[in-house]
């Protein structure tokens, strides 16, 4: 028993001291890991009612996976949750400013749906971006960076919380909702390229309810887009609870001519299952699915948001004890024999302390220059820019070429 | 065995190595964007005590509300550093000492808040004063100009108060600063050289063209006066309106009822010849009366001369017809109110035009010898439809093609 555990056990110090320092290493390592450990399958078995079909067949709840994977998915869970709680105490010190929302307790959807696609495959998501674009390969520090306003943030500083972008990840959108025909254009590229990717379209059940929601669902059923329209319920729009605010919140339902998958979005390895069901469903070319990944945040809405106003303690503290996805995985690392209790500890101080080194040196960088050709530098890709930006008066407009006002007076 | 063993212990060494900071600072939280300081209502665990992430660990006095401040993560309440009630603590005051769950308190060692403190305080002053100081010296060096400026810029206008000094702190309007580009001023020579007429010291267009000289001061002045003088609502003059006795009130209406402008009257008289029926002679102006429709209708539109009626309907007209004019089938005008009446008196009757079309169906009188013809007045009104633009048109011709049967001296028209 020792002897077949051993050198996964070694691996996953190794993997755990590299991953914690930079992640393209820690994916190297995961390749190598796949290539030498092939036969280190667990079967998962995932509990009766982690999935609820609309006009489809459920997916299988009993799948093999690699015991490596689950680990990653463990540490992946973990950074966010560190990350975020880092992005919380950052604004309480005032050190972040402006808008925030953080997804502590919604970390299960974001690591199920990178887990299940691959990095050609494209995510756009609302506001509450940070996890998904830790997971579509910006560093922590870069994120980190970015919610400050440095200079070495992933929109180099000038995006903020909600304007984050990484290869594949198309943000980190502020309008509510307006992301999800954005999204339907992304599988129209797929379908048009004729590659066998899909878009997954993430909205809150808040944003369930904009029209321009339900223009997507009709194009891309029209189309037969690869598109996977996915509703982050997490219960709350804002301050308003979704029975409060929609005629019908069985939101996996809302496609109408769409199926739907109810997912139970505090499980991240429901999350992960049927996120690659859908991936494989739309690839597959049998056109869009609407998925309602059920979850939870602990946190409010924003930073401005206490929380408790529209709902108690209890059933927040309810939901952290009962159904905690990171809680959840650890129990299944540990019936599992994947990890001790000793090592799962080791893995949440090793985050906590790559975390913390993390903050450290994204507080260290520092903000953008105030200079006017920072302001326009990534209006267009560079090299296609026009020759001049109109603006406001002659003396706004702005020339690419020589990096200055064309007429400049200030 | 052994080498699991070994791992095992790697495993704990590196678990110590990672916990350097065996006990965190808690410091006073912003609880919303513009909170700056705030009091502590109550702590809500004792020192010694574990809590869970969530858990309520203080309740804090902000300047909106008492929130509970919620733990991130399990921990334990080390030491308490501000006791309860005490209030204006600085957002990012150390109030408290967090040990993790399964920490020695014994053998912690507690952070030093004081060498933390001034890198962190001191960070912000010197980064706050010397801005103020910057501002305070940039807003002396300005006033220092301004004073210099005036005697060359401003020519003494009597109206002081209507003009003042530019407010150094505003952004100009673009047509300020276009003006101000055109004619190579710069923004602090504006500032300090231009008389502002605009609120709170706004340069506004009119000031740069008065200071350029192409327009005058005096106007400037005037219209700033007119507008300041028009800027408040004076509701101070407004009285109640008395009620206006019940009778003048009757009565007004009854004499402003006014005669409707489309019902036109029209009064002829004519001559009733001998032999000729008082039936007969109404059948025969119907008659006269619907072929000058008929005629009216005709001139308008010729290619329905030969229509039964003048709204009989046709559809081969032009559609584009129907946008620019109304259709030939709409009525114009209407004849009604007919009335005749009947004079017995021998007067002589000339041979009139009329009579020839009252004769439609009698024969050409011999008019000498009219000795008993009784005279006849008509009356009818004509009704226009308002709403057709060309249906005082269509009267006109009819009132002409009436008037050139029957001469002019007999036929009266009344509006």
């Amino acid at each position: 028993m020792f002897r077949s555990t051993r050198p996964t056990r070694q691996l996953i110090k190794k993997l755990n001291l590299r991953s914690m320092a930079s992640k393209p290493v820690a994916m190297a390592a995961d390749a190598h890991a796949e290539k030498s450990e092939t036969s280190d399958l667990v079967t998962v078995t995932l509990p009766e009612g982690s999935f609820e079909g609309y006009h489809l067949e459920v997916p299988d709840l009993s799948f093999e996976t690699e015991k490596e994977s689950l680990l990653k998915i463990y540490k992946d869970m973990i950074i966010i949750r560190r990350m975020e709680m880092a992005a919380d105490a950052l604004y309480k010190a005032k050190k972040i400013r402006g808008f925030c929302h953080l997804s502590i307790g919604q970390e299960a959807v974001a690591v199920g749906i990178e887990n299940a696609i691959d990095k050609k495959d494209t995510v756009i998501t609302s506001y509450r971006c940070h996890g998904f674009a830790f997971m579509r390969g910006a560093s922590v520090k870069a994120i980190l960076a970015e919610l400050m306003g440095r200079r070495s943030g992933v929109s180099f500083g000038k995006g903020g919380s909600m304007h984050m972008f990484a290869p594949g990840f198309y943000g980190g959108n502020g309008i509510v909702g307006a992301q999800v025909p954005m999204g339907a254009g992304l599988a129209f590229s797929h379908k048009y390229r004729g590659d066998k990717n899909v878009t997954f379209d993430l909205y809150g059940d808040g944003a369930s309810n904009q029209g321009q929601v339900f223009e997507a669902f009709n194009m891309a059923k029209l189309w037969n887009l690869p598109v996977i329209f996915c509703c982050e319920n997490n219960k709350y729009g804002m301050g308003t609870s979704a029975a409060r605010s929609s005629a019908m919140t069985e939101y996996y339902k809302r496609g109408q001519f769409i199926p739907g998958l109810k997912i139970n979005g505090m499980d991240v390895l429901a999350t992960y299952q049927g996120s690659k069901f859908a991936k494989d469903w739309a690839a597959q070319g049998n056109g869009p699915l609407v998925i309602e990944y059920e979850t939870y945040r602990y946190g409010g809405h924003s930073m401005s948001d206490p929380g408790t106003t529209y709902r108690t303690r209890e059933e927040v503290q309810h939901m952290r004890s009962r159904n905690d996805p990171i809680a959840g995985l650890k129990a299944v690392l540990l019936e599992k024999n994947i990890a001790t209790e000793d090592e799962i500890k080791s893995y949440d101080k090793a985050a906590r302390k790559y975390v913390d080194e993390q903050v450290a040196a994204a507080e260290a960088d520092a903000p953008p220059e105030a200079k006017m050709d920072i302001l326009f530098e990534d209006v267009y890709v560079p090299g296609s820019e026009i020759p001049v930006l109109r603006g406001r008066i002659s003396d706004d407009t702005w020339d690419f070429k020589n990096k200055a006002f064309l007429n400049k007076v200030y | 065995m052994l080498r699991a063993a070994i791992t095992r212990r790697c495993t704990r060494s590196f678990h110590k190595s990672s916990v350097n900071h065996a006990a965190s600072i808690f410091k006073m939280p912003a609880m919303s964007p513009t909170m700056t300081e705030g009091g502590i209502v109550s702590w809500r665990i004792k020192e010694g005590d574990t809590f869970n992430a969530g858990d309520p660990i203080l309740e804090v006095e902000t300047d909106k509300a008492n929130l509970d401040v919620e733990a991130a993560d399990d921990g334990k309440l080390w030491q308490i550093l501000v006791q309860e009630g005490a209030s204006g603590i600085p957002v990012g005051k150390a109030i408290a000492f967090l040990a993790e769950v399964d920490d020695d308190l014994n053998n912690l060692e507690k952070p030093k808040i004081e060498e933390e403190k001034p890198k962190e305080e001191p960070k912000e002053e010197p980064k706050e004063e010397p801005k103020e100081e910057k501002k305070e010296e940039k807003k002396e060096s300005k006033s220092n100009k301004e004073p210099k400026s005036e005697p060359k810029s401003s020519k003494p206008v009597k109206s002081e108060g209507i003009l003042q000094k530019a407010n150094p702190n505003q952004k100009l309007s673009p047509a300020v600063e276009l003006l101000l580009h055109d004619n190579n001023i710069s923004e602090e020579d504006a500032i300090s050289k231009i008389q502002a007429s605009g609120p709170n010291g706004r340069i506004l267009k009119g000031d740069v063209l008065a200071y350029l000289g192409s327009i005058q001061t005096d106007s400037v002045v005037k219209l700033t006066e007119f507008l300041k003088s028009r800027e408040h609502l004076d509701l101070s003059n407004i009285v109640v309106a008395e009620s206006k006795p019940k009778d003048e009130v009757k009565s007004e209406p009854k004499k402003e009822k006014p005669k409707p402008q489309n019902i036109l009257q029209f009064e002829l008289s004519s001559s009733l010849q001998e032999g000729v029926s008082r039936e007969d002679f109404e059948f025969a102006f119907d008659k006269s009366i619907q072929s000058a429709i008929q005629h009216t209708y005709a001139h308008k539109y010729p290619e329905f001369s030969n229509s039964p009626t003048a709204s009989s309907i046709y559809d081969k007209y032009d559609v584009f017809e129907d946008i620019i004019s109304p259709p030939v089938t709409k009525d114009r005008f209407k004849v009604y109110d007919v009335q005749f009446k009947f004079q017995n008196k021998s007067i002589q009757q000339s041979y009139t035009n009329f009579d020839e079309i009252l004769g439609i169906s009698r024969q050409i009188p011999n008019s000498s010898s009219n000795e008993i013809s009784s005279e006849v007045n008509i009356q009818f009104k004509v009704k226009y439809d308002t709403k057709l633009p060309d249906s005082r048109q269509f009267v006109e011709y009819f009132e002409k093609s009436l008037l050139s049967q029957v001469p002019p001296s007999k036929l009266k028209i009344t509006n």
